[in-house]
Order: structure tokens, then C-alpha cells, then sequence
């Protein structure tokens, strides 16, 4: 396939890689501070585990709606 | 089942005298939640049994000793089936006495013999020195007209020469003891500073040795006379080492129990404190399953020979009720996951019932694949058999596993295999009739695939011009199943709370929403003859009921329902990239290794293990915290309040000393 797709469809592969990658990245930083701060609320009291682990993974729906982007754009790529 | 346990909430009066039997027998019976008395003016405070202070002393020691067997603690752990049951203080009193009386002396032979190596050690090096040196004992002593130095120096090359240099009298004598040069030099005093000029040169530091005016002459044999001593005392320590580990095996199961039974003790002899005490009376508030409440009444009355008043007291609504889950053998594994977040209040749902059903569907969904559902079924059963103290969390887990292996066959996968090739799929179907159907894959090839339902890697839905993969839009459906489900639990819930009018602006509202972004989506794409505006006009009109059930926080929450529906996108992306990393390790790792043949194929087999292990490990933890956050986040938002405390019975055991 990658032989004869033309420049195109190379630009819609990136932008799909682009709107899954960035957004992977945004939500890693987003969880990164939460994260840390979690894990200190932890130390201090063991039962904030359920909220902690909550508020950690918030950010991840942003990977979903990345993937989401990046599926639709591929289907430009038909 | 659907709702926590009714609760009573009971207050006992008992007569001073009969207190410790009451509190025995409350201790036993485990299913009293005691409410800490507060001090008023007409109430006080309890006082703690006459033994309570005797107990906590007792238990002090037996820690240290605890402390001091700890290393044997698996050792005794074996023993402790065989151990009588402890019942009477004074027993346990004078046991542990005894056994720290042993334990502190052997303790203290062993400190002073272990002194006494060293000292003998030191002494042993002195004399070697000595000897090669070839002086006397006498020669480290203080002289009138003679300056001696005897220590150590740097190098020994030239140092002799020099010093003999500068002094001729002087004797001067070296020798290497351990790694380092030892030197001693005897010189008249008059030249004493031109030697220790030299010294200085050479780095000289001097040896202070002890009072060895018992070794007269001979150090050589003197220390080897020593040296013998040295290792019958070395004997003897380990002797006294050996009985040391003997008590420890012997009584270090009795001191662990003893100490357990005795911070139970402690814990009754304590008791009075959390509660109300007259002169002569005693006052004991809690809380009480109402199942439970007629046995508690009798096995009190009993106790007390019926001198005790028992009632029930109203239930104020500043109370905080404690909790306990009711639910059947199934669902109280998931009760686990109730407790990690929050527990519910006392009027509340308790969703553990929900989450049987979601919580291994989502999971299944999300991994499913025979392979992995084997093998995970069987990790979790092994872990169930080995770990008694996370039995809850196994068992919930296995539930998922045997969901995957559900979900496997409905993707019909296998290890990641969707396929096999043409001549296997041929061989398979001929020899052992396998339902496997032919089929061309996306490079042209032919192939024999699984019987499947749904093709989870390429099935794709065609939706509004878009081509989606099919597990997307599943999970989407299911999302929104889920959330709406949510808010119909949380009208119910705010029925139970505020009311029915509440109820309706705070909960419907949403499902007019959906209906109007509903609408106005199916116009813009022509799929109803109806004008959007129509559609955006609903949307309006549920934001008007949002705003008066909710308040601005509901309109500042509109668009976080399209984001709960669409996080469970996620049910079918985090399968697909499960399942893709199957796919790369079959098909583009293995495979080359494997079309070699030869040895290529041991690589190939390492391949596969290896890169099933990872993803099974990937494949345990991302379903499980996408399965739970789905329910925390996007559903339980939807209606679960939570906040109960959970309920302690009065002697039930703490989970640290289990």
C-alpha cells in the first residue's frame, strides 16, 4: 500500500499519528501532576486510594477522544 | 441485598459490678458497633477495669520479646496449631515472666562473652606484634633516659637508615603485621627530637597498647596460650547462641499468641473508656443489626444474671449509621470495590449487585480472548488458593477471567490468533472437524478463521459516512446504556433524598437533552424530517430544567455527558490495542522465526511467551483500572453519594493482626 499512496494519503496517516500521539502526551502530563499528587495524599491517609486512583486516570479520556480523532481522519484515507 | 443492613441503635445500662462480664461477653459475641461516650456533666467518662494497667505493662514486655523472636516468626507461625488456648492473665503473667528471665539471661552471658572475645583479640594482636617485633613486654613502658615509640609508619624503605642516621645508639625494629608496617624505636631522650621529626616524615602513628605486665617475656607463647583461651571462649558463645535460637523456636509461637490475647485483653480492660459511667452504673450506646438484636438482648441478660436495662433509642438524624453490605455469596466479592472508593450512606443503594453483572462484562470485553482468559483464570485461582487475605478481589477477578473466555469466543480469538493458515485450517477441518471458515484477509491471502460473532481487529460500521471500527461503536452503545442507567438510579436516589420535584428537574433534564441533541444530530444529517431548530430548542428547555434541579453546576455540566458516554469508547480501545500487540507478536515477531524452521523455532516458542506474558500482564491491569474507573468516574457520578462509615464490631479482629 505504502508503495503507490501518494503524499495525501502520508499526510493523513501523520495527522492521525499527530491527534493520537499529542493528545496521548497532553494526558500524560495532565496525569503526571495528579499522579504525584495523589500518591502524597496517599501516604498521608491509605483510604483516599478509590479517589486517588479516580482522579489519576481523568485525564486518560483525552487519549480516547485522540483515538477517536485518528480513527475518522483515517477514514478520509478510505 | 439492594439496600445495606438495618440498623438498630441500642443503649445498655448495667450495674458497675457487672461490667466485666458484660464486656466479655460483648467481646465475644462481635456484633456490637460501640459509640464513643462524650463527657458531660451529668455523665462521665468510664474508668478502665482494675487489671487494665497490669495488662498494658505485661504486654510491654512481651513485645520486647516479640521484638527479640522476630526473626523466628515463620518458624513459630508453623507451630502455632499445636499451642494450648490462652485463657487466665496470671498464667500468661508468670509464662512470659519466665521466659524474659531466660531470654535476659542468656541475653547478658552472651553481651559479656562477646566483650571479652574482643578484648582477648586485641589482646592475641598485641603479643603477635610484640613478638615480631622481637621486644619484651616491659620495653612499651615508660623509661626515664629512653624515648620509645612503637606504632606505625608509612614505609619501611630508608626508615631504618635514616633514623639510625640521625641517632647511632638508637635501635630501631620493624616488621608487617596485618597489611601494616609496625616499628619501634628506642632512642636516648636528648634525641628525641630529631627523631620524631623523621617520624613525622614517615607518617608515624603511635599503637597504645594495653597493660600487658601479666605476659612477662615469651609473647609468643603467651599468645598462644591466649589464642586457645580465645577459641574455647569462641565455643562457648556459640553454645550460648545455639540456646538462644532454642527459646526462640520453643517459645516464640506461645509470646506471639500471648501477646495477640493480650492486646485483646487490653482492649476489653479499655473499654469503660468509651463509655458513660455513673457511681454505680455504666452506660453502653452502639449500633446493632436488627437481626441481630434479640440475640444480643438474651446472650446480655444472661451475662448480667438480667441486671441490665437494654432499649432502643431513636435514631436521630445527625447520626452517622454504620454500614454493613448485605448481599449473597456472588456478589460480595465486589463489595471490595465499594470499599476502595466509599461506602454507601445508610438510605442509599448499595450498587455491588451492579457491579457483578458490569464489572466482568466491561473486563471481558476489554481483554477477551480464550488464551488469556485460560490463563488469567488460572493465575487468579493459584493466588486464591496462596493469598487468604485478598480471597475477595481473586474471586471477583475470576468471575472476569471466565467473561473474557465468554468474549473470546465471541471475537474468536486466540492467544491473538484469528486465523490459521490455508494447509493447517485444511488438516483441521478434515481431521478433527473443526468449525473453521475460509476467508481472504486484508493481503490477499486465504486463511481458515475461528468462528467468531464479531471480528474485533477489522470489523468496521458504516455510520454517517464514516467507517468505524465495530468495537468502538459497541462500546459507545454501551456507554450510553450505562450512564443513562446511571441517572435513572440517580432519580431514584434523589426521590429517596429530596423529593420527587427535585428529582425530576436534576435527573430527567438529562434524558430530555438527549433527546434534543438526538434531534437536532438526525435533522442535520437528514435522517428525520424535523428542523433542527426544534431539536435545539429541547436542548434549551432541558438546560432550563437543569438549572432550576441543579443549579449553574448542572449547565456547566452539559458537556460532560457526551464526554461519559464517549469515555466508554474506551471498552473497545483498549481491546483493540490488547489485541493488536497479540497480533505483532504472533505475526511479525514470531512468524519470521517460525517459517525458518530449525532451531529458529526454540527462539520462536521464547517469542511467544515472553510476548503473551507482557500483554497478559497489560491485559490484567488495563481492563481492570479502565473496567473500574469507568464505574467511579462515568457511573457512580451519575448517582452514588456514598460517605457511610463501615461498622466495627466491638472485639472483632483488627486486619493488621490477622
Amino acid at each position: 500500500m505504502a508503495a503507490e499512496a501518494g503524499i495525501g494519503v502520508g499526510l493523513i496517516a501523520l495527522s492521525a499519528s499527530l491527534a493520537f500521539g499529542l493528545s496521548a502526551i497532553a494526558s500524560a502530563i495532565a496525569e503526571k501532576s495528579i499522579g504525584t499528587a495523589a500518591v502524597g495524599a496517599l501516604a498521608e491517609k491509605e483510604e483516599l486510594f478509590g479517589k486517588g486512583l479516580i482522579l489519576t486516570v481523568i485525564p486518560e479520556t483525552l487519549v480516547i477522544f485522540g483515538l477517536v480523532v485518528a480513527i475518522l481522519i483515517m477514514g478520509m484515507a478510505g | 441485598m439492594i439496600q445495606p443492613k438495618s440498623m438498630t441503635k441500642i443503649r445498655v445500662v448495667t450495674p458497675q459490678t457487672k461490667l466485666p462480664k458484660v464486656i466479655e461477653t460483648l467481646h465475644a459475641l462481635k456484633i456490637m458497633h460501640l459509640l464513643d461516650h462524650k463527657k458531660t456533666q451529668i455523665l462521665d467518662i468510664g474508668k478502665p477495669l482494675p487489671n487494665a494497667e497490669e495488662t498494658a505493662a505485661l504486654i510491654l514486655k512481651t513485645q520486647t520479646l516479640c521484638a527479640a523472636f522476630e526473626q523466628n516468626k515463620k518458624n513459630s507461625e508453623t507451630k502455632k496449631n499445636k499451642q494450648k488456648k490462652i485463657t487466665d492473665f496470671h498464667d500468661v503473667k508468670q509464662k512470659i515472666e519466665e521466659i524474659a528471665y531466660a531470654w535476659n539471661a542468656i541475653h547478658e552471658k552472651k553481651s559479656s562473652l562477646v566483650t571479652l572475645i574482643a578484648e582477648k583479640k586485641e589482646i592475641v594482636m598485641q603479643l603477635k606484634i610484640i613478638a615480631a617485633l622481637d621486644i619484651d613486654t616491659d620495653a612499651i613502658l615508660p623509661y626515664k633516659t629512653l624515648a620509645t615509640y612503637i606504632g606505625t609508619v608509612a614505609a619501611k624503605d630508608g626508615f631504618e637508615k635514616e633514623i639510625q642516621h640521625a641517632a647511632k645508639e638508637s635501635i630501631v625494629k620493624t616488621t608487617t603485621e596485618k597489611q601494616k608496617i609496625f616499628a619501634a624505636v628506642f632512642t636516648a631522650k636528648k634525641h628525641s627530637t630529631k627523631i620524631e621529626k623523621i617520624l613525622e616524615k614517615y607518617k608515624y602513628k603511635q599503637y597504645l597498647f594495653k597493660n600487658l605486665s601479666l605476659y612477662d617475656g615469651f609473647s609468643e607463647q603467651h599468645a598462644e596460650k591466649e589464642e586457645l583461651l580465645l577459641q574455647l571462649l569462641e565455643k562457648d558463645l556459640l553454645q550460648i547462641e545455639a540456646e538462644a535460637q532454642k527459646i526462640k523456636l520453643q517459645e516464640g509461637s506461645y509470646v506471639h499468641a500471648a501477646e495477640k490475647w493480650l492486646q485483646k485483653e487490653v482492649e476489653k480492660a479499655e473499654a469503660p473508656l468509651r463509655f458513660g459511667e455513673t457511681k454505680h452504673a455504666c452506660i453502653i450506646e452502639g449500633w446493632v443489626t436488627k437481626q441481630e438484636y434479640q440475640n444480643l438482648k438474651k446472650s446480655l441478660e444472661n451475662a448480667a444474671e438480667e441486671k441490665i436495662h437494654i432499649e432502643i433509642t431513636e435514631i436521630r438524624k445527625t447520626d452517622k449509621i454504620p454500614i454493613v453490605l448485605d448481599n449473597i455469596l456472588f456478589v460480595k466479592p465486589y463489595e471490595f470495590f465499594l470499599n476502595l472508593y466509599t461506602l454507601p450512606n445508610y438510605k442509599e443503594m448499595d450498587p455491588s449487585f451492579l457491579m457483578f453483572f458490569s464489572f466482568p462484562f466491561f473486563f471481558g470485553l476489554m481483554l477477551g480472548d480464550v488464551g488469556y482468559g485460560l490463563v488469567t483464570l488460572l493465575l487468579f485461582a493459584v493466588l486464591w488458593w496462596k493469598m487468604k487475605k485478598t480471597r475477595n478481589l481473586l474471586t471477583a477477578m475470576m468471575f472476569c477471567a471466565i467473561v473474557t473466555i465468554f468474549f473470546g469466543f465471541v471475537f474468536g480469538e486466540y492467544f491473538g490468533f484469528e486465523h490459521v493458515s490455508e494447509e493447517t485450517g485444511k488438516y483441521l477441518v478434515e481431521q478433527y472437524k473443526l468449525p473453521l471458515h475460509q476467508e481472504i484477509i486484508h493481503n490477499g491471502e486465504l486463511v481458515y478463521s475461528f468462528p467468531r460473532i464479531i471480528n474485533r481487529l477489522h470489523g468496521e460500521i458504516e455510520m454517517f459516512g464514516n467507517t468505524l471500527p465495530a468495537v468502538l461503536v459497541i462500546g459507545g452503545i454501551i456507554g450510553f446504556i450505562h450512564v443513562n442507567l446511571g441517572l435513572f438510579l440517580g432519580f431514584i436516589n434523589e426521590i429517596v433524598f429530596h423529593g420527587f420535584k427535585h428529582a425530576f428537574f436534576a435527573k430527567i433534564s438529562w434524558y430530555v437533552l438527549e433527546l434534543g441533541v438526538a434531534v437536532t444530530v438526525l435533522s442535520k444529517i437528514n435522517l428525520i424530517a424535523i428542523h433542527w431548530l426544534y431539536g435545539f430548542g429541547v436542548i434549551l428547555f432541558a438546560a432550563g430544567m437543569l438549572f432550576i434541579g441543579e443549579g449553574i453546576q448542572g449547565i456547566v455540566e452539559i458537556p460532560g455527558i457526551l464526554t461519559n458516554i464517549l469515555s466508554y469508547l474506551r471498552l473497545g480501545a483498549v481491546g483493540l490495542s490488547s489485541v493488536g500487540l497479540a497480533v505483532v507478536i504472533n505475526e511479525n515477531l514470531a512468524m519470521p522465526f517460525l517459517e525458518k524452521g530449525g532451531l529458529y523455532i526454540i527462539i520462536a516458542v521464547c517469542i511467544l511467551i515472553v510476548g503473551h506474558l507482557i500483554n497478559i500482564a497489560l491485559g490484567i491491569l488495563g481492563p481492570f483500572l479502565h473496567s473500574l474507573r469507568l464505574h467511579y468516574v462515568e457511573f457512580f457520578s451519575k448517582f452514588y453519594k456514598g460517605g457511610g462509615i463501615p461498622f466495627v464490631a466491638f472485639g472483632e479482629e483488627k486486619e493488621s493482626e490477622n
